[in-house]
């Protein structure tokens, strides 16, 4: 004997389990995704400062910002006022239009590309503004800190 | 013979009194949200979120978020245990969810002095194992998100809510344990899973 609203506390019940089921199937495919690893793409579209294709001889950190996050942003001021020997760039992500300089006006020296094909996102499987992706002098990718770690060793959070 | 059930002949249980008495009780609600809005304060004060509002007017906005939360969980067990033709009074069963939910304050409030390691042994038995330096929480915020709280107080937390469940649905208290314990750790699982979708390759910190 089962009361008259159990059909639909039992149908909640396993919409709860197959949204859980999705979500795990969808962790799974996502995780096992062979996304590429990061480079110094060619594609990415210079806004301000020295063109991707251009040669450089210094190491390169690339944080990536988007201008209508307030945290990645103060992040990015703060990074470039470092004192630092490599080459700081600002990609500007997730923005199918060009980037409005007006918001990108406080990075003061700063070299900014825009991401018009959404490499960062699509094809490294990067989501969190506000990292720095270090590239050696060669532009070989070689490692991500977190948004939270300091971006300059020996620094807070290192 | 076919007979339909409605709510008002569903099986009543014995005796379910609300947590405190009725004058009291929003005395308690309250002193439970001001003890989560404290704990939200000391959150956003240690980790700024960059959010463009005061500290206390987001913490307050946090506090709304969480009593949304605990409606939510009531409400799920309340359908739970209609799925499984047994009645759970929901305000009833919401106003000890969210009493229960002071022994996660109190867990807060015992591992926030040692965000960054050198907690005693017995805050990390108390407010989780995400305080135990050298674990798997530390290299996975996923994970240290997910089940870095495993602890007593969790522990309490959950049996509370389960004897809670079987006192109000008049079924057994291992049936009501092992549903809250499997809802758990469902919860937990799906937590993790969307940390690292949110994240995707992307490292996060704090550990």
């Amino acid at each position: 004997m089962r009361p008259a609203h159990a059909p639909a506390a039992r149908a909640f019940c396993v919409a709860f389990l197959a949204v859980f089921v999705l979500l795990g199937v969808i962790w799974a495919m996502d995780r096992t995704h062979r996304w590429a690893t990061p480079r110094l793409e060619a594609s990415f579209v210079p806004v301000r400062g020295e063109s991707p294709r251009r040669a450089t001889s210094r190491a390169t950190w690339l944080m990536p910002i988007h201008p209508g996050c307030p945290s990645c942003m103060a992040r990015a001021r703060a990074l470039s006022g470092e004192a630092t020997n490599a080459r700081i760039v600002f990609l500007v992500v997730d923005r199918s239009q060009p980037p409005p300089l007006l918001a990108l006006s406080d990075l003061e020296a700063a070299t900014i590309w825009w991401d018009s094909g959404g490499v960062w996102r699509h094809q490294w499987g990067h989501r969190v503004y506000g990292e720095i992706l270090r590239f050696d002098s060669r532009g070989r990718y070689e490692e991500t800190k977190p948004p939270d770690s300091a971006p300059v060793e020996g620094g807070e959070g290192e | 013979m076919n007979v339909q059930v409605t709510e008002d002949t569903m099986p009543r249980p014995r005796s379910f009194p609300w947590p405190y008495a009725a004058w009291a009780l929003p005395f308690l609600l309250l002193y439970v949200e001001w003890s989560w809005w404290d704990v939200f304060v000391g959150e956003l004060e240690t980790n700024p979120t960059g959010i463009p509002m005061p500290i206390p007017a987001a913490a307050a906005l946090a506090v709304c978020g969480k009593l949304l939360a605990h409606a939510t969980e009531a409400a799920f067990y309340v359908l739970l245990w209609r799925a499984r033709g047994a009645r759970l009074p929901f305000w009833r069963f919401l106003s000890y969810v969210v009493a229960v939910s002071l022994a996660d304050v109190f867990s807060f409030n015992l591992a926030q002095p040692f965000q960054n390691g050198g907690a005693p042994a017995w805050r990390v038995w108390l407010a989780g194992l995400h305080l135990a330096s050298g674990t798997p929480f530390h290299d996975s915020p996923a994970l240290r998100n997910a089940f870095g709280s495993i602890g007593l107080l969790t522990a309490t937390r959950i049996a509370m809510t389960g004897i809670t469940q079987a006192k109000g649905s008049g079924r057994s208290r291992f049936e009501a344990l092992a549903w809250t314990v499997g809802v758990w750790l469902v919860t937990r699982i799906a937590v993790w899973w969307a940390f690292d979708l949110i994240r995707g390759m992307s490292p996060l910190g704090g550990g």
